[in-house]
């Protein structure tokens, strides 16, 4: 994905992917996306759904700045 | 979400917090330009913010953030199906708790053999404003720094215009980082 880890954040950031959002990800009822994630504290990858596997999940999506 | 997930993981509910790009890099974070650099700024907040959830960490060109919509502080309810339950733009805590109380209820009633069809449902949600721009200043200085304030700040004027972009500035002022 082009310059998907900008160093400077983007002027258009706000029309660009804010306004996307409603109208291209997924909504409710719509199957979650799945693929590997890595465990910070394990360093192991496992897909993300093994987190739904048993039960609900809340995903909270975040960076440090 | 911290509160939140130590009383309702007890109630079966996983939490989990999904590392992604910097939303504001700066010179105090700059951006990934390494899987390990991206996982020691995970370290960073895990550490800053006291996170007790699991922290996943997406790959270093966002496959997952990507799916998911690419905002930088959102959060999705997963249901075991492997269905999207909720989704919101921003994180917040009221209107997450109040969709896993009603989840829940509903899990029990189909446990209980009653017949029940899905619907599709939409929230606009509302996330406080008081001191807003002055928290969230103080939180990009802190956080990229100087340089991730002012790139906000020059955004801000050219999505929503000046006036928008003053009341940042203003609030700025008032936060001691911000003096020379």
């Amino acid at each position: 994905m082009d310059n998907y880890n900008y160093a400077s954040f983007p002027l258009d950031m706000d029309d660009a992917v804010f306004g996307a959002f409603r109208t291209q990800a997924p909504a409710a009822g719509d199957p979650a996306p799945d693929g590997p994630v890595t465990d910070l504290a394990t360093g192991q990858r496992a897909p993300l759904s093994a987190l739904w596997r048993s039960g609900p999940a809340v995903i909270e999506f975040g960076s440090y700045t | 979400m911290e509160d939140l997930a130590a009383r309702l993981g007890p109630r079966g509910f996983a939490f989990a917090f999904l590392y992604v790009r910097e939303a504001h890099p700066g010179e105090l974070a700059g951006h990934h330009a390494t899987f390990a650099g991206k996982c020691d700024l995970a370290r960073r907040l895990r550490d800053r913010w006291q996170i007790a959830r699991p922290i996943l960490v997406d790959d270093l060109d966002g496959p997952l953030h990507a799916a998911y919509g690419m905002l930088p502080n959102m959060t999705y309810i997963v249901g075991q199906g492997g269905r999207v339950l909720y989704r919101a733009m921003w994180t917040d805590a009221a209107s997450i708790e109040w969709a896993c109380d009603y989840l829940q209820r509903e899990a029990q009633e189909r446990r209980t053999s009653k017949r029940v069809a899905p619907f599709y449902s939409e929230l606009r949600g509302f996330r406080a404003h008081d001191q807003y721009a002055r928290i969230f200043m103080n939180g990009l200085l802190e956080g990229g720094g100087r340089r991730a304030a002012d790139e906000f700040v020059a955004a801000t004027e050219a999505t929503e215009g000046r006036a928008a972009a003053d009341r940042l500035r203003a609030a700025r002022q008032e936060l001691p980082e911000a003096r020379p």
